[in-house]
């Protein structure tokens, strides 16, 4: 006797809910439908009419898992065609920054993951390692660089908090390997192989875990991440346990690179001096004539990019997270697509959950690392 | 302490229980920073958190979007009577910066609104006094008064 | 390794079709609107496996108007491919590339609610995004449901 559960709707954590129809039989998913478009605020439709420096801001509103990686991308995609140089300094700051988004975000999924099968003593732990990492980062985004520098007494912090993160992350993931209990349940379960992921576009940990030893800092650098030495870590199963462990081992990694990066970083500047793209400095408006006027016309008139069609992705937590970016030369962009990873990822779950007792339905979708929002844009 | 009986107005016990024993259904719109009020809500004054059947207060966290309206409002209608609903954040106020044809110009489109709590995210301080505008307003409505 | 070394057979394989460009974001292969799944299935033969995005552009003051763009990836090399056509605005109708790609599925889907173009072979072609009485379709230029004054109800 089949069971249905109609318009059941599930909502993980603390971000937007997507809709799923499952269909039951004997304590088994038997199919499953999604249905998306919960949080569709139409952003794309909107940075259409988005001068080009407020992009990078409306791009934070992405996604509430990895605003700074939508952020960062938006910023290096518009670097990229304005043609401006990030002074050195920038480079190693934001990588430190992207990083350090990244252990929290795989905290946090891990912290779901947690959630999903009761132990709330590691859903707490984890948690508190991705608001740590969240508050202790200090690196605001802006075309050409950043809007300001990190102190000292910031990178201290954000040092010690990596170093706490680390110690958290290793046990968590010594728990991760001792406990019979999460073994049993999440060995097997959910199952992507790396050929399935790579054919419904799946990126990030959930790809990696299958095996696939796909990374796009290594495979299309981006910041200084050539320049520092750092090991990507796959699976082998694809189940829900390599996604956990993935996540894991990536997030301790992290820590380590942000402990690397800082210790390369060097006085410097942290803003580009090309100025054809940027708004002059405060002291410029308020001190002179001519930065007066280039602030009023950049701010009325808009600035152009020159008219070309270019792509840029950065390695968010959830995969590849891509920015198309069409410039026809006017003040705003004339397309602006974002690609986002965990579309691909909310696409497969009808195929993952066929076979899956309903029990086991949370675990499973948790470790996908779905955001919601970033998915519908 | 001597035998007796206790005389009351029945709106005040009520309200004084209904004040005391919040018990709080969230909806989770689209929110870039739910996350940073998760903790506050929990340690605020309605720590429980149940499904809307059981629920005396609704949390609109978020934007609401023209698709997910009817969710909200079925959410609302699952819940029994008398109810009160916070927006929580600009966007569940008034739709924050998204203008647009995706985003409902606030929860209040949908549901009637008690209080609304700006911030992006609302700091702890305004949720803790939003919260306790709630309790207050339990207090001013009188017993059996419905809600359309 | 860049863009450039898209392999010289994929771009002879293509050659019936092709109308131009040398495969890279700036400049795609451009392909005619009624060779677009011959296409993607001769990249697919060629290796790229994976189709990383499918989107849209809405260019309205061309004769075809809606122009659409789809990145392959090659997972044993690297290398990206990027294919495009354009169907006009009077019909706008184009294959779908599900049988080839899955993951089209959605992504067509998202097209076809933001711009309106059809996806013959689609299995079911329904909106997305948007809910389902969303007047006309929101990444059109033509589109202005977001500015203020428009009538649309809520619930």
């Amino acid at each position: 006797m089949a069971d249905s559960i109609e318009n059941f709707e599930l909502g993980f954590g603390r971000h937007a809910p997507y809709g799923l129809r499952a269909s039951v039989d004997g304590g088994a998913v038997t199919g499953a439908e999604v249905e998306i478009g919960y949080a569709h605020r139409g952003l794309e439709k909107r940075l259409e009419r988005t001068a080009w420096l407020d992009c990078v801001d409306v791009a934070q509103s992405i996604s509430c898992r990895s605003p700074f990686h939508c952020a960062l991308g938006m910023c290096l995609a518009l670097e990229d065609l304005a043609g401006i140089e990030v002074p050195r300094r920038a480079v190693l700051l934001r990588a430190i920054a992207s990083e350090a988004w990244r252990v929290g975000d795989h905290a946090q999924c891990a912290a779901e993951c947690m959630d999903a099968t009761g132990v709330q003593a590691w859903s707490r732990a984890l948690m508190s390692v991705r608001d740590s990492m969240r508050v202790a980062v200090d690196c605001a985004l802006c075309v050409g660089g950043l809007k300001r520098d990190a102190g000292a007494g910031g990178l201290d912090r954000l040092r010690q908090s990596a170093a706490r993160a680390r110690i958290i992350l290793e046990r968590a993931k010594r728990f991760v390997d001792g406990d019979l209990m999460l073994r049993a349940r999440a060995c097997g379960l959910g199952t992507i192989s790396k050929e399935s992921a790579l054919t419904w576009g799946i990126t990030g940990p959930t790809l990696r875990a299958g095996g696939a030893d796909m990374d796009l800092r290594r495979d299309r650098p981006y910041l200084a991440y050539d320049e520092l030495a750092w090991n990507v870590p796959t699976g082998s199963r694809g189940d829900a346990l390599d996604r956990i462990d993935v996540r894991l081992l990536e997030a301790i990694e992290s820590t380590h690179i942000v402990e690397r990066a800082m210790a390369c970083l060097e006085p410097g500047p942290v803003s580009s001096s090309d100025r054809r793209f940027m708004l002059p400095p405060k002291h410029e408006v308020y001190g002179g004539v001519d930065g007066s006027i280039r602030h009023f016309k950049i701010s009325v008139d808009g600035i152009r990019m020159p008219a070309r069609q270019l792509y840029r992705a950065v390695e968010s937590a959830g995969g590849e997270l891509g920015f198309l970016l069409v410039s026809t030369g006017g003040p705003t962009p004339h397309r602006l697509r974002v690609r986002s990873p965990s579309l691909a990822a909310c696409q497969i779950v009808p195929k993952v959950l066929e076979g899956i007792d309903v029990e086991d339905v949370p675990l499973v979708l948790a470790s996908l690392g779905i955001a919601g929002d970033e998915m519908d844009r | 302490m001597p035998r007796g009986y206790l005389t009351a107005c029945l709106d005040d016990l009520l309200a004084w229980a209904r004040r005391a024993s919040l018990w709080r259904a969230t909806f989770f719109g689209a929110c870039c920073s739910a996350g940073a009020c998760g903790e506050d809500l929990a340690t605020s004054l309605a720590p429980i958190e149940v499904a809307p059947e059981g629920a005396d207060l609704l949390v609109v966290v978020g934007a609401v979007t023209r698709k997910h309206a009817p969710l909200l409002a079925a959410t609302y209608d699952r819940m029994p009577k008398p109810c009160w609903v916070v927006a929580l954040g600009a966007c569940a106020s008034a739709g924050g910066p998204f203008a647009g044809y995706g985003v409902l110009p606030g929860a209040a489109s949908v549901v009637p609104v008690d209080v609304y709590v700006p911030g992006c995210p609302p700091a702890p301080s305004q949720i803790r006094k939003a919260m306790q505008s709630v309790r207050d307003s339990i207090g001013e409505r009188g017993l059996g008064l419905e809600r359309s | 390794m860049s863009e450039a070394d898209i392999p010289k057979g994929l771009v002879d394989g293509l050659a019936g079709s092709l109308v131009g460009g040398a495969g890279t974001i700036s400049d795609p292969f451009v392909v005619r609107c009624g060779a677009w799944l011959e296409s993607a299935e001769l990249l697919r033969r060629a290796g790229f496996a994976v189709l990383i995005d499918l989107w849209g552009v809405d260019h309205p003051d061309r004769e075809m108007r809606f122009e659409q763009c789809a990145q392959f990836l090659n997972p044993e090399t690297g290398l990206r491919a990027v294919l495009t056509t354009s169907c006009p605005a009077d019909d706008p109708r184009i294959q779908s590339l599900v049988d080839v790609y899955p993951n089209a599925a959605w992504l067509e889907r998202e097209i076809y609610d933001m711009f309106g173009v059809s996806f013959d072979g689609h299995p079911a072609l329904q909106r997305i995004l948007c809910p389902g009485d969303f007047p006309g379709h929101a990444l059109r230029k033509d589109c202005h449901v977001d500015e203020e004054g428009q009538a649309w109800p809520i619930r």
